[in-house]
């Protein structure tokens, strides 16, 4: 089981943001996360996938967007990786403090970057080599006894 | 009183937006916005509001929220918003301190 890999393509466009939203959570509740990490992660998905949709449509680009979800050991992670403008480097430094605070700016961007990052503080964000950016996260597995309920 | 349900991303923020921009130009500058039908809500959903909220101040309004979903709170409380705009459990404790 340790290297369970699903992967969703989406079109570059707001529409589709809640269909990666659906996919990360159900790929969490398969492997029995707390319900109180899959509205977490459902924000970070999301944060993630409006960056990058505002980041193809800066760079003119209609490739697809991909989410990958990948079990490690005790973990899910999960990768938003797009072919985009890439990330403002000041957006970034900015995001760098975990600390979200409206103070600091309510501007588009920064703030979805602060709350993946407040969220999942091992949150990486990478330059593709080729073209893009590629955010990444794990989340921890809960212990699958929730997945049925019975009475 | 602006009614929301459903999912506040970047797709459906526009709705929002556009209604709040009515509100206020129509001349309505003590708003409540009832979130309790909305089951999801990112930072793009929660610029809106703070849009909203900016519009009002204009014209010395308020912007309060009615919400007591766990997961729009929680956005809420993370970015620190959640002392920014005066949030109501139900709509009629809205009313009563608007």
């Amino acid at each position: 089981m340790g290297t369970d890999r699903l992967q969703l393509a989406i079109p570059p466009e707001p529409g589709y943001i809640a269909m990666s939203r659906m996919f990360a959570a159900s790929v969490a509740r398969h492997y029995g996360c707390d319900e109180d990490i899959v509205e977490d992660l459902k924000v970070a998905i999301s944060e993630a996938c409006t960056n990058s949709v505002k980041a193809h449509r800066d760079g003119g680009t209609e490739e697809p967007i991909q989410l990958r979800a990948r079990r490690v050991d005790d973990t899910l992670e999960f990768e938003v990786v797009d072919s985009g403008m890439g990330i403002d480097p000041a957006l970034q430094a900015a995001a760098a403090d975990a600390a979200v605070t409206p103070a600091a700016g309510l501007y588009e961007g920064s703030l979805g970057l602060s709350l993946i990052r407040s969220l999942f503080p091992n949150t990486e964000i990478l330059r593709n080599e080729d073209r893009g950016t590629t955010v990444r996260f794990t989340v921890p597995l809960g212990d699958g006894s929730e997945r049925i309920s019975l009475d | 009183m602006i009614d929301v349900q459903g999912e506040v991303d970047m797709f459906t923020a526009p709705k929002l937006r556009e209604r709040l921009v009515e509100t206020v130009d129509q001349g309505h500058y003590k708003v409540i916005v009832n979130l309790q039908g909305v089951s999801f809500m990112d930072s793009t959903g929660l610029g809106t509001l703070v849009g909203g909220l900016k519009r009002v101040k204009e014209h010395d309004g308020t912007l309060g929220l009615v919400c007591s979903s766990r997961p729009v709170l929680r956005v809420l409380s993370i970015t620190g918003l959640n002392n920014v705009f005066p949030i109501h459990e139900t709509v009629e404790q809205a009313l009563a301190s608007s």
